[in-house]
């Protein structure tokens, strides 16, 4: 009898105890495959928004296209919208100069550099790659203009940039719209950081910029080896 | 004696109802929960298929569009006899990334290293970074380059090109790898510059996949953004 009571409350005890870990770790594991799928739901979320800015921007667009192909249609405005196409182009391509708001930075070495560290080709693609990134429309280095085929070439004693030699101090220029400027300055902002550990890295913000166009004296626009295909 | 024992066995079996009641009640909410996030994945998954959709839709469209303009602008010019206008135009829209082109030079594939050696600390050296593409941008662009794209984006003077998690954005659209780039330019120099550049030789270290031929005929897409938005900040000081 005392015997059978004793085993009793043992088996009663074991499952008791089982339950309990087995209870604990399904709550546990609950948690964690929630975690996991939460983390996919936001990745599915942030590009299904991309997804719909990437049509939206289409969409404008394909309505412009159409817009301006009514505009031939009709045949009156054919001359005057190429010439305005052919300016745009121009500016886009940087030949003319252009003024703007935007931001001014001066980018140099320490004087008494004890680590020595120089400015290097990767340090100015990097700023313009941002500059880019954070909407500058225009852009220039000691006054060289930055278009789709400028090189930046380090030599070690220099800079080469559209076939130009300079060294230290860089005055870097950019304009950008002016509602864009403020993330403009956020995103360098990151970046700057790294920057003025090893440099000399100023930033700022101007209301007026003019930035001058790119020499067409044929050394920086070559486009003899491309056929424009019909 | 009896009813000690009796309560033994009520104080149990009172626990494990709880617990079993507990158990049951964590099971069902479980599920529930996942359904319903379950469920919203479903529903942007099909949100995104039906904007991948849609975008490609559009894209041919527009691609239709653009050839209906350049035929328009084309009939126009045969029938216009300012010879100057036609080809500054032509020669703008060449520079400007603006007219589909063809000519010779080099196509790069690149892709990022195999496998990572377990190590997903070390992950960033085996995979393409953003600055890694403007730097081989660049070194074709010291080599000469007169017309470039990436994944058949024009590179055109504000192309960007930045990482936005696993993708890279150019032009404002995302790609991931792999990455083929493309340029018109003098063949062998092309190659051989950036074959034996320092940058190539790094990646090639890691392992990352690069593969550099010279080509004949490349076909390089103009740029089909909207190029009034590209300049809206500036003004024209002077021409």
């Amino acid at each position: 009898m005392k015997l059978g009571r004793s085993l009793s409350i043992t088996a009663i005890c074991l499952l008791l105890g089982t339950m309990l870990a087995w209870q604990y770790k399904s709550l546990y594991n609950n948690k964690k495959i929630e975690t996991s799928q939460r983390v996919s739901l936001n990745g599915y979320k942030d590009e299904y928004l991309a997804a719909r800015k990437n049509v939206d921007d289409l969409t404008k667009r394909n309505e412009e296209l159409l817009k301006t192909i009514e505009g031939y249609e009709n045949n009156t405005k054919i001359d005057q919208q190429l010439r305005e196409d052919l300016d745009r182009a121009r500016i886009l391509a940087g030949l003319y100069d252009v003024k703007g708001a935007g931001i001014e930075i001066t980018l140099d070495n320490f004087e008494n550099d004890v680590l020595h560290y120089d400015i290097e080709e990767r340090d100015l693609i990097t700023i313009i790659n941002e500059l880019k990134a954070s909407g500058a429309q225009a852009i220039s280095v000691n006054g060289e203009r930055i278009v789709a085929m400028s090189e930046i070439r380090g030599t070690g004693d220099f800079i080469i940039i559209n076939g130009k030699q300079m060294i230290p101090p860089f005055k870097i220029k950019a304009i950008a719209e002016p509602e864009k400027l403020e993330n403009a300055l956020n995103i360098l902002g990151g970046i700057s950081a790294y920057f003025k550990e090893y440099f000399i890295f100023e930033i700022e913000k101007r209301d007026s910029i003019v930035i001058q166009k790119v020499r067409d004296d044929g050394s920086v626009l070559k486009y003899n080896l491309l056929e424009p295909v019909k | 004696m009896k009813s000690e024992r009796a309560y033994i066995f009520l104080f149990a079996f009172m626990l494990l109802g709880l617990l079993i009641t507990v158990q049951f009640k964590s099971v069902l909410n479980s599920n529930k929960g996942k359904t319903s996030i379950q469920f919203e994945i479903e529903n942007y998954k099909q949100l995104l298929n039906d904007y991948k959709v849609k975008e490609s839709k559009l894209r041919e469209e527009i691609d239709r569009n653009l050839k209906l303009k350049s035929e328009f602008e084309r009939s126009f010019f045969e029938r216009n006899s300012d010879k100057a206008f036609e080809s500054e135009w032509e020669k703008v829209n060449l520079i400007a990334g603006l007219t589909n082109v063809v000519g010779n030079g080099v196509t790069i594939k690149l892709n990022d290293a195999p496998s990572y050696n377990n190590k997903p600390e070390e992950a960033k050296y085996y995979i393409f970074h953003d600055i890694e593409i403007v730097q081989i941008i660049n070194e074709l662009n010291k080599a000469g380059a007169q017309a470039l794209s990436i994944n058949n984006e024009r590179i055109i003077s504000t192309t960007d090109i930045i990482c936005l998690g696993p993708t890279i954005r150019i032009n404002e659209s995302r790609y991931s790898v792999p990455f083929e780039i493309k340029a018109i330019g003098q063949p062998k120099k092309l190659y051989d510059s950036i074959n034996n550049s320092e940058i190539i030789q790094q990646f090639r270290k890691y392992g990352k996949r690069i593969e550099i031929k010279e080509a004949k005929d490349i076909i390089i897409p103009k740029y089909s953004g909207n190029v009034s938005r590209l300049i809206k900040g500036l003004e024209v000081t002077e021409k």
